[in-house]
């Protein structure tokens, strides 16, 4: 069972990540009303979860060439003092930057997904799971490359899933008035989220050793 | 801050923000008469009671007298609006709580909190003119626009007084000035007004004149020159440069208030031009997309009126009329109608829009006036002077609600004896614009009012992401 514990996790991740208005499903809602048609719901999920799984892909092969060199221990408290810092910066935040704006194509919309995933810490989100997939797979030695990927396009999957899903279901069942009922501050719960994964790296380090 | 819901007067579509409650507040700027130097009043932010239900209906229930003098407080808008809901940046949880208030002579800018007492409202902070100038290059800040990014405010000038004009970001958070927003102005100099078609990523700003040619009242000579603005900027909201400017031609002068549709799926607004200097007529223009490029045309011409020289201040005289000085217009949410307010004849026109290329006048009420001086049915035997002039809608399109000067020193060109300050409340119904007769709010005669906005917003502060 334990066996499939990360697995589990990357993809529950995933779906949360897909839950969050800014990682996308809102964009691609805009884009079905804009444009007047499920299609650019669809089209634009699907540039947005490239952009969500180059970002969290990125975070990933980070850690990963980064364990080659660096005892884990090292690794998981650098990792948890960056979710600290994404953590305590999507609580206490200052700035409102913008990226893109309305009129935008596949390219602008992987960009924007890339830029938003990596500015909320979503990758970092992940390194706490690699570590336990590392232990639970090979059990000696580094965590294989493949597996690493493996996690962040199962983790992709789960955004896909729910971001479609959600914006799909907005768009043609529920309409624009949930936006003005449901819409959590997945701002705050987000940075609780980098918190416990900060934390969860720094009680649990030997989880992951070797 | 809220955590499960946004702040209930966001709207995702001004469609949804029709439906949403009927205003109770309004918050009104009120600029002392003699631009504070002489008495040492100051401006202040008045809150009127708009609850026809509450005994003290259509009168001013607080003053906040702001601290400084001679600010000339002009326009405001809320610190965030419906915009928030925009999801290129989705900011749901911030709050439309603060008023930022620029003093257009002064160039300070006052946050004013609604929240802890909508109906007593506090300053809680003031941008003074030094740091806005160190950090934008600009003075004369103007229009506010709630931004999904930050609060935009548009500005008349340099420190010299002179131009560009131009726009500059507030922080959302700490409402500090961010820096100029324009990476590349083009031919553009002349700065007033400004707005977007958010989701085309499309600014359009209007044209005044520069600081030096206000504020010592307008200047003749240089209008007969035709000096003064006459064109439309078009500008890329996201990579913010200059792409086109339309030219409403050199015999029209002054190019004001820009109302584009509300609905983002529309590419076409409307604005209002002063004054022609070939028969003294306002109007209102069109811009729309054309192809590749953006087009403007004129779609309402409102003529001047016939006067005796007797009855007219000595600005007019030799030209024996009345100019109507369309001087404000505004835009229900449904993109229904445009109230066009005309400052010098005192009337408000009342147009269907429903087809933007052939308006359809439908009604008009008159208050005030050069020569008219219309009285209010609630005082029908005192003649009102100024005249129509600040419009605002209220959000389900059902109330108009009007203030009567314009700015300092033009209202003494026009209305010599000094404007005594009223606001006064239209409806619309089904047979057109009514007097509301409960309703006259006559301000102090050492103040006078200006820019209305309505708690929970109104047809000229919030944009739509969502259609």
């Amino acid at each position: 069972m334990t066996r499939f514990l990360p697995w589990a996790v990357a993809l529950g991740l995933g779906a949360f990540h897909g839950l969050n208005p800014a990682m996308g499903w809102l964009f691609a809602v805009a884009l079905g009303y804009q444009e007047g048609r499920k299609r650019a719901i669809v089209q634009a999920v699907g540039a947005l979860v490239v952009g969500h799984c180059l970002a969290v892909g990125a975070a990933v092969m980070l850690f990963w060439v980064a364990g080659i060199w660096l005892p884990w221990h090292g690794i998981a408290v650098g990792a948890a003092v960056l979710l600290a810092g994404f953590g305590f910066y999507w609580l206490l935040r200052a700035r409102h930057p913008r990226w893109v704006g309305m009129r935008v194509g596949f390219r602008d919309l992987v960009f924007w997904a890339f830029l938003m995933a990596t500015a909320h810490g979503a990758g970092l989100m992940l390194l706490p799971v690699l570590g336990t997939a590392g232990l639970c797979g090979q059990g000696a030695g580094w965590l294989p490359l493949g597996e690493a990927l493996g996690v962040a396009v199962v983790h992709s999957v789960g955004y896909w899933a729910v971001a479609l899903g959600i914006s799909l279901f907005v768009f043609e069942k529920i309409g624009l008035s949930f936006l003005r009922k449901a819409w959590w501050n997945l701002d705050l719960l987000w940075g609780t989220a980098l918190l416990l994964a900060a934390g969860t790296l720094l009680l649990f380090p030997q989880q992951a050793g070797h | 801050m809220k955590f499960t819901a946004p702040d209930p007067t966001f709207y995702p579509s001004a469609r949804l923000a029709m439906e949403g409650p009927r205003e109770k507040l309004g918050y009104v700027v009120a600029l002392a008469a003699d631009g504070g130097s002489a008495s040492g009043n100051p401006d202040a932010l008045a809150v009127i009671d708009l609850n026809p239900d509450s005994p003290e209906y259509g009168r001013i229930i607080h003053w906040l007298a702001v601290p400084a003098i001679g600010d000339e407080l002009h326009h405001f808008g809320w610190n965030a609006c419906s915009s928030a809901l925009c999801p290129y940046a989705p900011h749901p949880h911030l709050e439309r709580r603060y008023l930022v208030i620029p003093g257009i002579r002064s160039s300070r800018i006052y946050i004013v909190d609604t929240k802890a007492n909508p109906r007593r409202p506090e300053i809680v902070k003031q941008i003074e003119p030094e740091e806005l100038v160190r950090k934008t290059g600009y003075t004369r800040p103007h229009t506010v626009h709630c931004g999904p990014d930050g609060i935009y405010v548009s500005a008349l000038g340099n420190e010299k007084g002179e131009g560009p004009g131009g726009i500059f970001i507030l922080d959302h958070f700490s409402f500090e000035p961010l820096g100029r927003w324009e990476m590349d102005r083009g031919p553009q100099v002349f700065a007033y007004d400004f707005w977007w078609h958010i989701n085309q990523d499309i600014l359009i700003s209007s044209e005044w004149g520069a600081p030096w040619m206000l504020e010592d009242g307008l200047l003749p000579e240089q209008l007969m020159k035709g000096a003064y603005g006459r064109a439309l900027h078009v500008w890329d909201l996201r990579k913010r440069r200059h792409l086109q400017t339309l030219d409403v031609g050199e015999k029209q002068q002054m190019v004001l208030e820009v109302r584009p549709a509300h609905d983002p799926r529309k590419s076409y607004g409307f604005t209002g031009v002063v004054i022609s200097l070939e028969d003294l007529s306002s109007s209102v223009w069109l811009w729309y997309r054309d192809g590749d490029n953006w087009a403007i045309r004129k779609i309402i011409e409102i003529p001047a009126e016939p006067a005796k020289e007797e009855e007219l201040p000595p600005l007019l005289k030799s030209f024996r009329a009345v100019p109507p000085v369309l001087t404000d217009i505004d835009l229900s949410l449904d993109d229904r109608f445009l109230y066009l307010s005309c400052w010098g004849t005192g009337e408000l026109l009342q147009y269907d829009v429903t087809d933007p290329f052939h308006p359809k006048r439908i009604s008009s009420l008159h208050l005030g006036g050069i020569t008219r001086r219309e009285a209010h049915p609630r005082l029908p035997q005192k003649p009102l002077n100024g005249g129509c002039q600040m419009v605002e809608i209220s959000r389900d399109g059902k109330r108009v609600y009007l203030t009567n000067s314009l700015y300092r020193a033009w209202d003494e060109q026009f209305y010599p004896e000094g404007i005594r300050g009223w606001m006064a409340l239209a409806h619309a119904g089904d047979d057109g614009l009514h007097w509301d007769e409960r309703f006259l709010v006559e301000f102090p005669l050492t103040h006078r009012a200006h820019q209305i906005r309505l708690q929970g917003g109104d047809c000229s502060t919030d944009s739509f992401c969502f259609p």
